[in-house]
């Protein structure tokens, strides 16, 4: 069931009618079963994952919390962390490892049995199971009481606006908002519907329009020249943005409508000037966990530079193999963490230029669009099929540019058409700092921002009811 | 009183030179039509009146002036893109078959015709496929009581979808060129979403296409038929797409990467290949369904229905096609003898076509087709219609 499909229209206005005449106890108890029902339309087996990781760290989360002897505390955590990346490396990784494995051996002389297994992989596991040890991690820092409402904990965990493509929501901030009676507000409410509202348009108008451009060139990638594949990484970048944003800015709005909020997990990734801000913007419920579970634990920034570059290289590298089982996804993450680690190398030895102005908005304006390309030599590396592609557009691009053809004509009118209003907008939300910001434009332009919107959804919408690209994480 | 004050051919003649059209490419399709001033003053009076409703709302709330404004403009702006004869007529000269496909083509046309006088006696009503355009050309173009209404795959579903443009005609008898190649031809559900609105009809054509094996293609189709009578903006989103595709160059780019734009293969390959692989059994009962429907539908209104056994070219006559030619014939003959006024003339009745006399796979060359014409006519004239 996916947002930008009509089913699920109408499975929201069912569940939110309940919702609005439920008293907080019993919306609770139908947001888990609409929930079930939501993953379950998927695939329903998958539900028992859930259901494991739920019992696991229910009972993990107490246990942690009753222990007084911290030996038996990291137990109690170790065991509910082993049993949830274990299932998820078993439904994520096991033929991704076995795989490579025995083309190792193979390298060796040794001959293998081929071990693999058919495998589907369970829609949002690495959302889910990222969120729900939190809950046992937060526990165990005595940052967070567990709840021993056992429902209340599987809604936290199974929560279905952001269940299957985050945001990754922490268990401090989530769950104290299903425990406790929600206010639906008028502001909350106009929220929601903008949210969804800009999401959808984000998806149904941006991505899947720019899809039909990224699908093209990295499907029959040789008879593109340079400029066409960079084009064509320019549309993955917005489609990528425009998918992921859509999609958490719908998954929010939703929330919201239902008096809950959860954290901002885009703001505007394309204007920054380093990677440093770049994650700061991007994902950022992901990036914020990886930093508080995994970077700092490791001891961040602490420990001199070249522990540092460690904890880098090992945050991003998990990371990106976060995002899946292939090796352009280790890459990936390599790549973002060498590049962190050379701004940091870099960045105290540049020179600073005490400009203001005019020339200071042109050097911003040219740091942003170098960092641009950095990025979507990133987008590259992660939107190839394989490792043989990714080197061959690269040396497409390095190669054989020659940008004036009718197709580089008709993607780059195609990605201004598709973009320029959500650069628009996020360029006001920048100066406003807020993402909420255009709420408070002055109606007479709100009402034609609105009106361009509708029409750009009805008239050049893809409304194919295209999947969500981060479900296959 | 007359209300028609503007000769529409003239008028695209002229728009036709200032484009740089082709002389004959849009106003020959539309010859001996006027187009009437109550289309123009209605959609006038239309926009005034929401335009004072525009200025009235500024007693409201402000939030719900607001909310009032929004539909307000939204409500102008389909008055300016859609309902009136301009914009259609601009988006003909626009837009051709290579931006939008030959169906959208098509519609585009049959929305501008809606605006159109009809000719003031219609004897014969051929409705069907490009394949009935074809056949009935030369002689409707030189007979005004003889008139042409066709869209490109055509399908027997679009006889109930289009019944009430086909009735604006008051047409004494309608002829409907109709064989295997149609009613065992697999259902195209995206035509439904730009079908006319069927407010009415809507729950018998949910009915009647969730009763046959095509429910999982048909679902999508008309969900977004449903929300198009709703959203004209959806609905006719093909007409803007294709002109941002023609804006942007689309054709070009696409051309050199091979790639076609036009749904209805055109090859004689293809459409062979379509002709040996998409006609099945399975189809009939569920085209048949939409044939009865409408045969029921005019026969109400005293018109005579002829159905004139459809031909395509010989070279497609598979063993195939030839079983089901028999079984179709005979599934048409007992339909039309439940009808009083529904005739049906077999392909031995009148002439046969060969091979040399098809343009390609579907359609019969016009000069076949004049010739055709007179013969069928005259039959009818003799065994028929009395």
């Amino acid at each position: 069931m996916l947002f930008n499909s009509l089913q699920f229209i109408a499975f929201f206005i069912i569940v939110y009618s309940l919702y609005l005449i439920l008293n907080h106890r019993w919306q609770n108890y139908m947001l888990l079963v609409a929930s079930y029902i939501f993953y379950g339309s998927w695939n329903w087996k998958f539900l028992f994952l859930i259901l494991i990781s739920t019992i696991l760290d229910y009972i993990c989360g107490l246990k942690i919390y009753q222990e007084t002897d911290q030996k038996r505390k990291k137990l109690y955590l170790l065991l509910s962390i082993a049993g949830n990346l274990t299932i998820l490396g078993f439904f994520k990784y096991f033929n991704f490892f076995v795989h490579d494995l025995q083309l190792l051996l193979h390298q060796f002389g040794f001959s293998t049995h081929p071990v693999v297994l058919h495998i589907i992989l369970p829609v949002g596991i690495s959302f889910y199971t990222f969120q729900t040890m939190s809950y046992t991690i937060d526990v165990y820092r005595g940052e967070l009481v567990p709840t021993r409402r056992f429902f209340d904990l599987a809604l936290f965990v199974a929560f279905f606006p952001q269940l299957v493509a985050g945001p990754i929501e922490r268990a401090k901030h989530l769950l104290p908002q299903i425990l406790h009676p929600r206010l639906i507000t008028r502001e909350k409410v106009t929220q929601g519907l903008w949210l969804i509202y800009w999401g959808f348009f984000l998806k149904i108008f941006v991505a899947d329009n720019l899809a039909r451009i990224v699908d093209r060139v990295f499907l029959d990638t040789g008879s593109f020249n340079g400029a066409e594949v960079l084009l064509g990484l320019y549309a993955f970048a917005f489609q990528i943005l425009g998918d992921f944003a859509g999609y958490s800015s719908i998954a929010i709005g939703l929330a919201r409508l239902m008096g809950i909020d959860i954290m901002t997990n885009f703001l505007f990734p394309y204007f920054v000037t380093n990677p440093r801000k770049f994650w700061m913007n991007w994902h950022i419920s992901l990036s914020t966990w990886l930093r508080d579970y995994l970077y700092i634990p490791l001891g961040g920034n602490r420990r001199g530079n070249l522990i540092t570059y460690r904890n880098l290289f090992i945050t991003m590298l998990l990371g990106g193999l976060w995002h899946g089982a292939a090796w352009t996804f280790v890459f990936w993450g390599i790549y973002q963490a060498l590049i962190l680690i050379i701004y940091r190398l870099v960045s105290p030895v540049f020179p600073r230029f005490h400009w203001d102005g005019i020339l200071l908005r042109i050097w911003i304006f040219i740091k942003i669009i170098f960092f641009f390309h950095v990025i979507c030599a990133g987008w590259l590396i992660f939107r190839a099929q394989s490792l043989e592609q990714m080197y061959k557009m690269a040396g497409s691009v390095l190669v054989n540019f020659s940008p004036a053809t009718p197709t580089s004509y008709y993607y780059v009118c195609q990605i201004i058409f598709y973009t320029w209003l959500l650069l628009a907008v996020q360029i006001f939300q920048k100066r406003g700092k807020d993402v909420l910001s255009i709420q408070a434009i002055p109606v007479f332009l709100r009402l034609p921002l609105l009106l361009i919107i509708y029409y750009a959804l009805m008239m050049w919408g893809e409304f194919g009811a295209n999947e969500f690209i981060y479900f296959q994480f | 009183m007359n209300l028609s004050i503007f000769n529409f051919e003239r008028i695209i003649s002229t728009v036709e030179k200032w484009v740089s059209l082709p002389a004959g490419s849009l106003s020959t399709p539309l010859s001996g039509y006027t187009i009437s001033a109550r289309f123009f003053i209605y959609p006038l009076i239309g926009l005034i009146i929401l335009i004072i409703v525009f200025r009235l709302v500024r007693r409201l709330k402000t939030s719900w002036r607001n909310v009032v404004r929004a539909v307000l403009v939204l409500l102008i702006l389909r008055i300016i893109l859609f309902y009136n004869p301009v914009s259609w007529a601009l988006y003909a000269l626009i837009l051709d078959t290579d931006d939008i496909g030959w169906r959208q083509r098509d519609i585009i046309k049959y929305e501008l015709k809606r605006y159109l006088d009809k000719p003031p006696q219609v004897n014969y009503l051929a409705v069907g496929t490009s394949q009935t355009g074809a056949v009935y050309r030369n002689w409707a173009r030189s007979h005004d009581d003889f008139v042409r209404f066709y869209l490109s795959g055509f399908g027997l579903p679009d006889l109930m979808l289009y019944r009430d443009f086909i009735l604006s005609y008051h047409p004494r008898c309608l002829l409907l060129w109709l064989s295997e190649f149609d009613i065992a031809h697999a259902p195209a559900f995206d035509a439904i979403k730009i079908a006319p609105p069927q407010w009415g009809y809507w729950p018998t054509l949910f009915g009647r296409i969730h009763a046959v094996p095509f429910w999982d293609q048909a679902d999508s189709a008309l969900i977004e038929m449903l929300v198009g009578e709703f959203f004209p903006e959806y609905k006719y989103s093909f007409v803007f797409k294709g002109i941002t595709g023609k804006l942007f160059g689309r054709n070009k780019a696409l051309a050199r990467r091979r790639i076609t734009t036009i749904p209805d293969g055109e090859s004689l390959e293809t459409q062979l290949e379509i002709l040996t692989t998409s006609l099945e059994l399975k189809n009939v009962t569920f085209n048949l369904s939409f044939l009865k429907d409408f045969l029921q539908f005019v026969t109400k209104r005293d018109i005579s229905v002829v159905i004139v056994e459809g031909q395509y070219n010989p070279i497609a006559y598979t063993p195939k096609n030839l079983d089901l030619n028999k079984i179709v014939r005979q599934r048409l003959k007992k339909l039309s003898s439940e009808f009083k006024d529904v005739y049906f003339v077999s392909r031995g009745a009148i002439t046969e076509f060969t091979e040399d006399q098809y343009r390609d796979a579907y359609h019969v060359k016009t000069e076949e087709g004049l010739h055709f014409t007179e013969q069928l006519l005259n039959y009818l004239q003799s065994n028929v219609i009395e």
